[in-house]
Formats: structure tokens, C-alpha cells, sequence
């Protein structure tokens, strides 16, 4: 076997061998209560009954509930099976795509891989696209989707893939806002030259993009949530809608452009965090989160390696000189900045996960470039004397900051598992203060999901705390 | 400058420096797994072993399984001393949740039908001797005449002796 084919073997062994310690911890958490009990309930009805459920005020999702529509049919009432093996198999379907994208052929590529395997999913904008479902997790479709279509765009001219990415792209932007990120992906990888999908291919997706506005904006009229209905982050403290729109009345557009720009610092530094500035707040309390702390020191090094690479790259960024790495880097900024936007009006950890997604693409080619440059003999200045001794000191911590959160990520499902587990049991309670008759169908559906919850797949306990003191459980 | 890299070798201390946390990481999650199968508690808070240890713990979802699945929440049995205290080993469910001061899990028993007229003036004497304020409003809202909480409290365990 030659060398290139070993490496990218052992490649895809270890994103399968991630797969399967996640797909391990995610079979644990049941089906949950909050809006997975109540998005069940409405799949019952005829198929384009429920797209129409994704046609709201705010909100234009009709792909979302498709996929959701989807898995509960084939569930014929297995839905535990079906909606948790879903997520185990997405998992799957996001870190083989990230594999074939980086193509780690050689040993340094290969070195490097796995850690950039626990930046994908020890990031903090990937938790949350497993730690909930709906119970599918439209976030963790919608990476799936820039996954498939990045790799589609980055190889040769195939016909069937103008085909695919634009089927891809409807179901993207028809199923979340940030969707529209899947169809930015194609028109910025054309325009840094990749040439996977025809001009006339991209020239349908800008035009499937420009029909979306027409569609939301003009015939369905659904517009976009107002600040009113969701709580949200500014600063160091949480506010209602209520209280957002108080503090932002008359200008609002501080608030989006807070948003924005806690989106991308988030991204890059693990600071803020769903908007609001934990760790500075611990800081100044006088007692460090040391989880927020790992967060941070990790993805700080992270981006100081992608950064290097920006600098050290320049000059041929400038001549337009592109490499695959330099494509990979390039469309990471621009899909921060296009997913940070449309986040203005909301800002949450995973809504960021596609810019999470090439984050750690773009990290990969950063790190690799990193450690290429320490294999060269060290001679000359001091500096560069001591340049391999900084290196793995370096590369130390950062696969130790990033294994934590990686797996910190398997310690908070068991959290999760426990979690939702408890709220099943106390789920009487909770219909009881609605003090509503519950008809038969509800009643049924509970029971199935209970039982599934606490009897059928019960089991998963707690964590040590001493063990997770590091893990981000919350 | 890329002939040179191709023919250099990675530095050692720069491969372990990457793998080595990577590689302990892997093995604990496989550690977990193995441990977690083999019923080890090693990562783990020990699962209850019965219906009184689950509601000391405050483990509702246990709770509800064990009770669907028919045990005695009256039932004396005995509990680890490491769950509720070393000197209290002997307890039935039900007073066992007093001391897991979870009012929410005493609903849930209330409501599965676990509590009966004579054990819920039992119980919120229980509850007025550990001071589960809460409880004890719950389970007696007009009050609780003729509680002797020292007695009660005294007696449970006198059992565990």
C-alpha cells in the first residue's frame, strides 16, 4: 500500500472511531421532551400539512419539518431507533466529508488530522448540534450540507453535481436561515476558483437565493423574528425579549451589530459564548471558569495557527496564487463573516456551526503548515533554534486544551442523558399545571416516549463530578 | 524549501507532543465504555440499587422505573451508607425521598399513588424533624398536630442499628 493511501486510511479510521464514541454517547440520550414531544405530535398529519407548519411568522422552514416528516414515517413508531440513530449516522456524515475536504495524505497531514477532529467536535459551536434534537437537529443537517457541498465544489466538473447542489441548497435554505450559508458556499468557492459546479450551476443557486428573499419577503410575507420573541445575551447578562426591546428601542441596530461581531469572536476565541462574556465576568468575580479558561487557550492558539498561515500565505494570496489549503482558509473568513451576519438578530454558539465547520478545516491547514515548517533543520538565527522546542510545546497544549474539549463533549451527553431522562419522569407534572384535557393521542405518544425514556432505554447515570471539573456539562 | 521538508523527518517530541493527549483521551472514552458494559462505577455515580436508594438520590427517572415496574415504596430495605448516611442503612422509599429533600420527586410518588392518608402525616413529621419545609407543607398545608419529629427521626434510625 502506498504511503498516501495509508495515511488517508488511517484518517478515516479515526473520524470513524469519533463517530463511533459519539454515536456510543448520543444512543444514550432519549427523545426529549421540549420540542421534540410537541414536533412528534404535529408529524401525524398528511405530509404537506406539516411543511405548512414551517411557514410562520419569522420563520420559513418547510425543508426542516420535511426531514423531520421523513424519519418519523419511516419510524413506524420506533422513534427512539429512528430519530437517535439519525443523529449517530449525521455524526457520521459530518466527519467523513471533513476527512475527504482535508485529505490528509501525508505524515504530517495525518499527525495533524486528529486534532483537527477535536476542534470540529470539541468546538463549542458543534455541541449543541447534538446535545439537542428537534429530535432531528436541523444545525447538524445544515453542517452536513456545507459539508457534502464544500467537497463538491472543491473536486473536478461532474454534471450530476450541479444537480446535487442545487437539491442541496433548496433543502438548506428551506430548512434553517443559516442554510443560506450552503448556497454562499457554492458562489464563493466558484469565485476563489473552484470549479466543481458549472457557471450555469451557480448562476441557479444565486437565483434559488434571490427566489428565497422573494418567497420570505414578498409572498409569504414571514419576515424576520423580532426581538420581542427571544431571550438573548448582551454583555454579561441574559435579557427577555421583553427587555431587549426596552433596552434597544430606537436602535436596534446596536444590538445586531453586537451580535455580529460576539458571533465572531466567539468563533475564534471561545469568548463570548451565546453573546455574553463568561469568562471576563469570572475573571472579574475573582474565580476563573477553568472550563471557559480551556475554551479559550485552545481556541486561541487555534486561530493564532490560522492566522500564521494568513500571514505566511499572503504574498501568494496577493498574486492570486492559490492552493487547496488557501481555498479552504479563504472560504472559512468568508463564511465566519456571511454566518456572523446573519446572525444579527439572534446570536446562539450553533448557529455558528458551519463557520464551527470550516474553522477546524481551516485550523487543519494552518496546524499542517505549522509542523511542515518545524521539520526543517534547525540552523540559523536563535530564533529559529528554538523554534521546534516552542513547536511542541505549542502543540502540547493544544492537543491537550482540544482532547478535553472533545471529550468534554462525550461527558456532557451522559449530562444530557441524565438530564432529559429526569424531565420524562417529572413530564406528568408538567402537563398537570396545564390543568388541559390531554386527548388520547398526546396521552399515547407520552407513554410511548416515557416508557422509551425511563424503562425501555434507561440506565445512563451520572458522571463523577470530580472527573468532569474540566468539561463544559452545562 | 519542499524538497527539504519531504526529506526531514517529524522531530519525535513533536509526534508525541500532538498524539499522546489525543491518544489518552481515545483510551479513556473506550475506558468509559468498557467500564460502563462491565457495570463498573469507576467514572460513574453508582446506579440505585433499589427504589429507596434511587429516591434518596433523587434519581426520578429510576424512581418512576422501579415503581412501574412494581417495587414497594413502602418497603423497608436496605440502602448503601454511603447514599443517605453510614448510620442510617435501613429505610423504605418513601422516607428515603424525605431525606432527598426533592419535593418534586415526593409529587411524583404522590401522584403514582405511593402515598396513602396514614403515610402522609408519617411522612411530613418526617420532613418537620429534617426541616424539608417545603415537603412538609406540601404533604400536611393545615399543619402537623401531634408530630413528635424527635421520636420519628429517632426511630428510623434505631432501625438501622
Amino acid at each position: 500500500m502506498s504511503h498516501t493511501r495509508y495515511w488517508l486510511l488511517l484518517s478515516y479510521g479515526a473520524a470513524v472511531l469519533m463517530s463511533a464514541t459519539l454515536g456510543y454517547f448520543l444512543l444514550r440520550v432519549p427523545i426529549q421532551t421540549t420540542d421534540s414531544f410537541t414536533n412528534i405530535l404535529l408529524l401525524d398529519a398528511p405530509f404537506m400539512d406539516v411543511l405548512r407548519t414551517g411557514i410562520e411568522p419569522g420563520y420559513l422552514r418547510p425543508g426542516l419539518w420535511a426531514q423531520l416528516k421523513i424519519v418519523y414515517d419511516l419510524s413506524q413508531g420506533e422513534y427512539f431507533y429512528w430519530f437517535r440513530w439519525t443523529a449517530v449516522v449525521e455524526v457520521l456524515c459530518v466527519l467523513l466529508p471533513f476527512t475527504a475536504l482535508l485529505r490528509p495524505v501525508t505524515a504530517p497531514a495525518a499527525l495533524v488530522f486528529p486534532l483537527a477532529l477535536a476542534v470540529l467536535v470539541g468546538h463549542h459551536a458543534f455541541a449543541w448540534t447534538i446535545r439537542e434534537a428537534f429530535p432531528v437537529n436541523a444545525y447538524l443537517t445544515n453542517v452536513i450540507f456545507c459539508a457534502v457541498v464544500v467537497n463538491l465544489t472543491l473536486g473536478a466538473y461532474r454534471w450530476w453535481k450541479d444537480v446535487v447542489v442545487v437539491a442541496i441548497v433548496i433543502a438548506a435554505v428551506t430548512s434553517l436561515e443559516s442554510g443560506l450559508l450552503v448556497g454562499g458556499i457554492v458562489v464563493a468557492g466558484y469565485l476563489l476558483g473552484m470549479r466543481g459546479v458549472s457557471r450555469a450551476g451557480v448562476g441557479v443557486v444565486l437565483a434559488l437565493i434571490a427566489a428565497y428573499f422573494v418567497l420570505r419577503f414578498g409572498v409569504l410575507g414571514t419576515g424576520l423574528p423580532s426581538l420581542i420573541e427571544r431571550e438573548s445575551s448582551f454583555g454579561f447578562e441574559r435579557y427577555s425579549g421583553e427587555e431587549l426591546s426596552r433596552i434597544f428601542e430606537g436602535r436596534v441596530h446596536v444590538f445586531y451589530a453586537y451580535n455580529v461581531i460576539a458571533s465572531v469572536l466567539g468563533t475564534l476565541f471561545a469568548e463570548p459564548r451565546d453573546g455574553m462574556w463568561r469568562l471576563t465576568r469570572s475573571l472579574l468575580d475573582g474565580s476563573p471558569d477553568p472550563r471557559l479558561l480551556v475554551g479559550v487557550v485552545s481556541s486561541s492558539i487555534a486561530t493564532g495557527l490560522i492566522g500564521r498561515y494568513v500571514w505566511v500565505r499572503r504574498e501568494f494570496w496577493r498574486r492570486w496564487d492559490l492552493e487547496r489549503g488557501d481555498r479552504i482558509v479563504m472560504l472559512f473568513v468568508l463564511v465566519l463573516l456571511a454566518n456572523a451576519g446573519i446572525s444579527f438578530a439572534y446570536t446562539k454558539d450553533v448557529i455558528m456551526s458551519p463557520a464551527g465547520y470550516f474553522y477546524a478545516a481551516a485550523f487543519f491547514v494552518g496546524c499542517r503548515h505549522y509542523v511542515d515548517s518545524l521539520r526543517l533543520e534547525p540552523v540559523g538565527t536563535r530564533a529559529r533554534r528554538l523554534a521546534p522546542g516552542i513547536g511542541t510545546a505549542l502543540m502540547l497544549v493544544l492537543s491537550m486544551t482540544w482532547t478535553i474539549r472533545a471529550v468534554g463533549l462525550h461527558a456532557a451527553l451522559t449530562q444530557t442523558a441524565y438530564k432529559v431522562r429526569q424531565q420524562w419522569a417529572y413530564f406528568d407534572a408538567f402537563i398537570e399545571r396545564n390543568h388541559q384535557p390531554v386527548p388520547p393521542r398526546v396521552q399515547a405518544l407520552k407513554t410511548h416516549l416515557q416508557n422509551d425514556a425511563v424503562s425501555v432505554h434507561s440506565g445512563s447515570v451520572e458522571m463523577r463530578e470530580e472527573l468532569t471539573t474540566l468539561f463544559e456539562m452545562d | 524549501m519542499t524538497q527539504a521538508m519531504g526529506d526531514a523527518r517529524l522531530p519525535r517530541g513533536l509526534v508525541l507532543a500532538t498524539l499522546v493527549p489525543a491518544v489518552i483521551g481515545v483510551v479513556l472514552l473506550i475506558a468509559f465504555v468498557v467500564a460502563e458494559l462491565a457495570g463498573s462505577t469507576v467514572f460513574v455515580y453508582g446506579p440505585a440499587q433499589n427504589l429507596a436508594e434511587a429516591a434518596a438520590i433523587a434519581d426520578a427517572a429510576a424512581v418512576l422505573r422501579r415503581l412501574r415496574a412494581g417495587e414497594d415504596p413502602s418497603a423497608m430495605v436496605i440502602v448503601r451508607p454511603e447514599v443517605i448516611s453510614s448510620s442510617l442503612t435501613r429505610v423504605s422509599a418513601l422516607e428515603a425521598s424525605i431525606w432527598g429533600r426533592e419535593i418534586e420527586l415526593v409529587k411524583l410518588l404522590d401522584r403514582e399513588g405511593a402515598i396513602d392518608a396514614a403515610q402522609r402525616r408519617y411522612l411530613a413529621c418526617l420532613s418537620l424533624g429534617l426541616r424539608a419545609d417545603a415537603i412538609t407543607e406540601y404533604l400536611a398545608p393545615t399543619g402537623t398536630d401531634g408530630c413528635n419529629a424527635d421520636e420519628t427521626l429517632a426511630r428510623i434510625q434505631a432501625r438501622s442499628q
